[in-house]
C-alpha cells in the first residue's frame, strides 16, 4: 500500500458534521465563565452526579466489588429457551400504547425498540448511544429523576452497557443518559418483571439482588439470615438527613455469608439490644425485614448534599434497606489460618496489602472489611507475622471501575502481601467456604460467582456442561476475533463466547485454543454440551499488563474447551 | 485580531467562536473514530486551554491552525491514556457516524476507522498525523514526544500493521 493510496484511504474519514448545537451552547457559556475566571473545573457535573448516584446503588446492594460477570437467574431478561434470544424488532406503531405507571427507581427495563440515549432530556441533547431492542437498562437514581415529558416523550435517566444482563451493572465502562421510555403515546420500554428466588433467600442471594428486587420479592417479610458479622461497612456517599440510622451508609453494617458471597448489607433499629460494635467478629444470626415504616420518616435535610433529591427517591433508599430488629451470637470467629488456593475474607477495616511480606515492605493499599481475597501464595513469617499473597476476584485490567483507587481498593483487583491476624492472635483474615456448583450439568450454580472461585472450587478438573452457544458477531470487538495481536488466545478479553444456561441466563466464558481446532463459530446458535476446564496450562502465556502474575492466575480461572458437540433442546 | 480583545467582546467573541468551532470539532471528530462524546470532550478542553493561554495568540495566524495544534495536542494525551483503556478502543471501533454521507465512503470510513482500532494508540496517531494531516515526519516526532528515527521506525511499524489488518494487497 503506497502513501498516496494511504493518503486516498484516510482521506475518507474526513467529516462534515457539526458539533451538536446544544453542547456547542453550553461549551460557549463555559468559556465565557473561564474567560471572566468564573469557571469550575472542565467537567459535566450531571454525569457526575449521575455517577456518584450509580455508586449509592451500588453500594445499597453491597454489591461494587461485582466484576459484571455476576449473573443471578432471578435478575435476568429469559430469552426463549427453544429458540436463539432474538430481541424484537418492533416499529413504532405496534409498540404497546403508554401508560401513567412510574418506573421506579432501581428498577430494570428493557428496550423495545432502538433507543437514543441522551444527554439531557430533550431529542436536541447529543446522544451518547444507540441502544438495541431488547437490551435491559437501570432506572437510575439521580440528582434529577424521572418522569421527564419533554419533546412529546416521558424521559428517565438510565444506565446501560452493551449486553448489560444482570445486577451489578459494571460501575465504569457503561452509558448513563436520558431514555425516551415513551414517545407520541407509546411505550419504547417494558418493566423487567422480578423473577424472586423461589426459596427463603440466603444472605448470598440478597446480596447479590438489585434493591429494588430485594423490596419487590420480600417486601416486610421478617428474614432470618445466618453469616459472619463484620463491622462497620460504612459509606462515602453523602447522604445526610434523618432517621441518620436509615438514611447515611455509614450506618451500615455487612453480613458476610460464610460460603464467600458478597457481604450483604445492613441497618441495625435503634433499640436492638446488642451492640453489634462492642462483640468484635462472630457468627451471627440476625432477624430483620426491608420496607421499614421509618422510611416514610426519610429526608435529606436542606442545604446538605443531594438535598434535591426527589422526596420518593429518599423514601424508596429507605425501603430498600435491610433493617435488624434482633441479633443472635452463635459463636467467635475462630482463627484458621489460610490456605493457598482458597478463599479469605477480612474481618476488619483497612487490612494493609504489601508489595512484599514485612511490615517495612512497599503499602499497595488497603482491603476493606468483608474483602474477598484467592490466596494466591503463602504463607511467609516476617517482622512477627504470617503473610499471605491475596489476589483480588476481579478480572484485571477492567474490573469496572473509572478510578481505581487502593485505599482502600474500589475494585476486586489486587495482589499483594497481608498479615492473616494480629501479633496477639486477634483474626484479620477468615477462611470462606464457597458452595462449589456441581462438577458437571447446568450452569445455574455459576450465576453470582467470580473467576477465582471456580479455580478455588475446581482446580483443572475436567467438567461437562450443556447451554446455549449464542449466535455472535466474528467481527473484532464481537466475541470471535482477538483485536488485540500481543495478547494470547486465554488472555483476550474480548473473544468470548458464552454458554447460556437452559433458563436462558448467560453463564460460562468459553475460550478456544486455536491450534486445537475446535470452530465454535460451527455451532452457534444451537444446544450444546461442553466438557472443558479451568486452570489451562497455556495461562502461563498470560503475561500480560503491570502485574503479569496477577493475570495469569484469572487466566488460571478461565473456562477452555476441550470438546463440544451439538445436543437436543431440554 | 489578538483573541484577548475578542474574548473581551462578546458578540465579538460569540462570533468568532462560531466561526471556528465547527472546523476544531470536525478536525478532531475525525481522528478519534467519529466517536462524538469524544469529539466533544476533546473540543472542550481544546477551546479552555485556548482561553486560558489567549494572550499567546496574536492573531497574525489562523486561529483555527493554532486550535487544532492545541486538539493536536489533547488528542495525543487522550491516545496515550487510551493505550491503557481497551474498552475505548471498542468504543472507536463502533464509533461510526454516517449520516449524510454517501454510503460507500462511509463504508470506506468505517473500515479505515475499525483498522486503526485494531492498531496501538501509537500507531494509529502517527497514521493520522501523517496521511490526514500531512505532518512530515519531523512535525510529528515534536508531537509525540519521540526522536525523528524513532518516529520513523514507528510510522514504518504502523504502515505495516494497517496494512496487515486492513486486508488489502500488499502491493497495491
Amino acid at each position: 500500500m503506497h502513501d498516496d493510496q494511504l493518503s486516498r484511504l484516510f482521506g475518507s474519514l474526513a467529516d462534515a458534521s457539526d458539533p451538536d448545537p446544544a453542547v456547542a451552547d453550553s461549551l460557549f457559556e463555559l468559556l465565557r465563565l473561564e474567560a471572566a475566571g468564573l469557571a469550575r473545573p472542565a467537567s459535566r457535573p450531571w454525569m457526575v452526579l449521575l455517577a456518584a448516584s450509580l455508586l449509592v446503588a451500588a453500594i445499597g446492594a453491597g454489591a461494587a466489588l461485582g466484576t459484571g460477570l455476576i449473573k443471578l437467574p432471578w435478575l435476568v431478561v429469559e430469552p426463549s429457551p427453544s429458540a436463539e434470544p432474538s430481541p424484537s424488532s418492533s416499529t413504532e406503531p405496534s409498540l404497546p400504547v403508554a401508560t401513567d405507571d412510574v418506573l421506579p427507581v432501581g428498577s430494570l427495563a428493557r428496550t423495545l425498540t432502538e433507543l437514543p440515549l441522551h444527554d439531557r432530556p430533550a431529542t436536541d441533547s447529543a446522544v451518547q448511544a444507540s441502544i438495541p431492542a431488547g437490551q435491559m437498562v437501570y432506572l437510575q437514581m439521580a440528582g434529577e429523576t424521572g418522569p421527564h415529558v419533554a419533546d412529546d416523550a416521558v424521559w428517565y435517566p438510565v444506565a446501560w452497557a452493551p449486553d448489560f444482563k444482570a445486577w451489578p451493572i459494571v460501575p465504569g465502562g457503561e452509558f448513563v443518559g436520558w431514555l425516551p421510555v415513551a414517545r407520541d403515546g407509546f411505550a419504547t420500554v417494558e418493566p423487567i418483571e422480578v423473577l424472586c428466588p423461589a426459596a427463603e433467600p440466603d444472605a448470598a442471594q440478597l446480596a447479590g439482588m438489585t434493591p429494588w428486587a430485594r423490596l419487590t420479592c420480600h417486601g416486610n417479610d421478617e428474614l432470618v439470615l445466618e453469616g459472619r458479622w463484620i463491622a462497620g461497612n460504612g459509606g462515602i456517599v453523602p447522604w445526610t438527613g434523618e432517621p441518620a440510622w436509615l438514611v447515611m451508609p455509614s450506618f451500615e453494617r455487612a453480613l458476610a455469608p460464610v460460603d464467600g458471597g458478597q457481604p450483604f448489607p445492613f441497618v441495625t433499629a435503634p433499640d436492638i439490644p446488642v451492640d453489634l460494635e462492642q462483640i468484635g467478629a462472630a457468627e451471627v444470626r440476625i432477624t430483620g425485614h426491608f420496607d421499614d415504616p421509618a422510611a416514610n420518616e426519610c429526608v435529606i435535610r436542606a442545604g446538605e448534599p443531594l438535598a434535591d433529591q426527589p422526596a420518593e427517591s429518599v423514601r424508596t433508599h429507605c425501603r430498600e434497606r435491610f433493617v435488624v430488629t434482633s441479633v443472635e451470637i452463635l459463636g467467635p470467629v475462630t482463627h484458621e489460618p489460610p490456605v493457598v488456593g482458597q478463599l479469605v475474607h477480612t474481618l476488619l477495616d483497612r487490612v494493609r496489602l504489601r508489595e512484599e511480606p514485612g511490615t517495612d515492605a512497599l503499602l499497595l493499599g488497603t482491603l476493606t472489611v468483608g474483602a474477598r481475597s484467592y490466596v494466591a501464595d503463602g504463607p511467609r513469617e516476617a517482622d512477627g507475622y504470617t503473610w499471605w499473597l491475596l489476589a483480588g476476584p476481579g478480572i484485571p485490567p477492567y474490573s469496572g471501575c473509572t478510578t481505581p483507587e487502593t485505599d482502600p481498593y474500589n475494585c476486586p483487583s489486587w495482589y499483594g502481601w497481608a498479615a492473616d491476624a494480629s501479633a496477639q492472635g486477634d483474626p484479620w483474615l477468615a477462611m470462606v467456604s464457597p458452595s462449589c456448583p456441581p462438577d458437571s450439568g447446568t450452569l445455574t450454580h455459576y450465576y453470582g460467582r467470580q473467576p477465582l472461585e471456580y479455580l478455588a472450587c475446581f482446580g483443572g478438573e475436567s467438567h461437562t456442561y450443556f447451554g446455549w452457544l449464542p449466535v455472535i458477531s466474528d467481527e473484532p470487538g464481537g466475541a470471535g476475533q482477538c483485536p488485540w495481536d500481543r495478547l494470547t488466545w486465554l488472555a483476550c478479553l474480548a473473544a468470548q463466547d458464552l454458554l447460556v444456561g437452559p433458563e436462558g441466563e448467560p453463564g460460562l466464558s468459553l475460550y478456544v485454543d486455536p491450534a486445537s481446532g475446535i470452530d465454535l463459530a460451527a455451532l452457534r446458535g444451537s444446544w450444546v454440551s461442553v466438557t472443558g476446564h479451568f486452570d489451562d496450562p497455556a495461562a502461563a502465556g498470560c503475561t500480560f499488563g503491570p502485574n503479569p502474575a496477577y493475570f495469569v492466575l484469572h487466566c488460571r480461572s478461565r473456562f477452555v474447551v476441550a470438546s463440544i458437540e451439538p445436543t437436543v433442546a431440554p | 485580531m489578538r483573541l484577548e480583545a475578542i474574548v473581551a467582546d462578546e458578540a465579538a467573541f460569540r462570533a468568532w467562536y462560531d466561526a471556528v468551532l465547527p472546523r476544531v470539532y470536525r478536525y478532531l471528530l475525525s481522528r478519534c473514530g467519529h466517536d462524538v462524546a469524544l469529539a466533544e470532550e476533546l473540543t472542550q478542553q481544546t477551546f479552555v486551554e485556548a482561553i486560558r493561554r489567549r494572550r499567546q495568540f496574536d492573531g497574525r495566524s489562523d486561529a483555527v491552525t493554532w486550535l487544532c495544534t492545541i486538539g493536536r495536542n489533547k488528542l495525543v494525551d487522550h491516545f496515550r491514556h487510551a493505550g491503557r483503556d481497551q474498552r475505548r478502543q471498542l468504543r472507536l471501533l463502533d464509533g461510526g457516524n454516517d449520516s449524510g454521507n454517501p454510503w460507500r465512503a462511509a463504508e470506506i470510513r468505517v473500515r479505515v476507522d475499525a483498522t486503526l482500532a485494531r492498531l496501538s494508540a501509537e500507531q494509529r496517531l502517527v497514521l493520522v498525523f501523517r496521511y490526514l494531516d500531512g505532518l512530515t515526519v519531523r512535525e510529528i516526532a515534536t508531537a509525540i514526544g519521540r526522536s525523528e528515527s524513532g518516529t520513523e521506525s514507528l510510522l514504518v511499524r504502523a504502515r505495516e500493521a494497517f496494512r496487515r489488518a486492513h486486508g488489502g494487497d500488499p502491493d497495491a
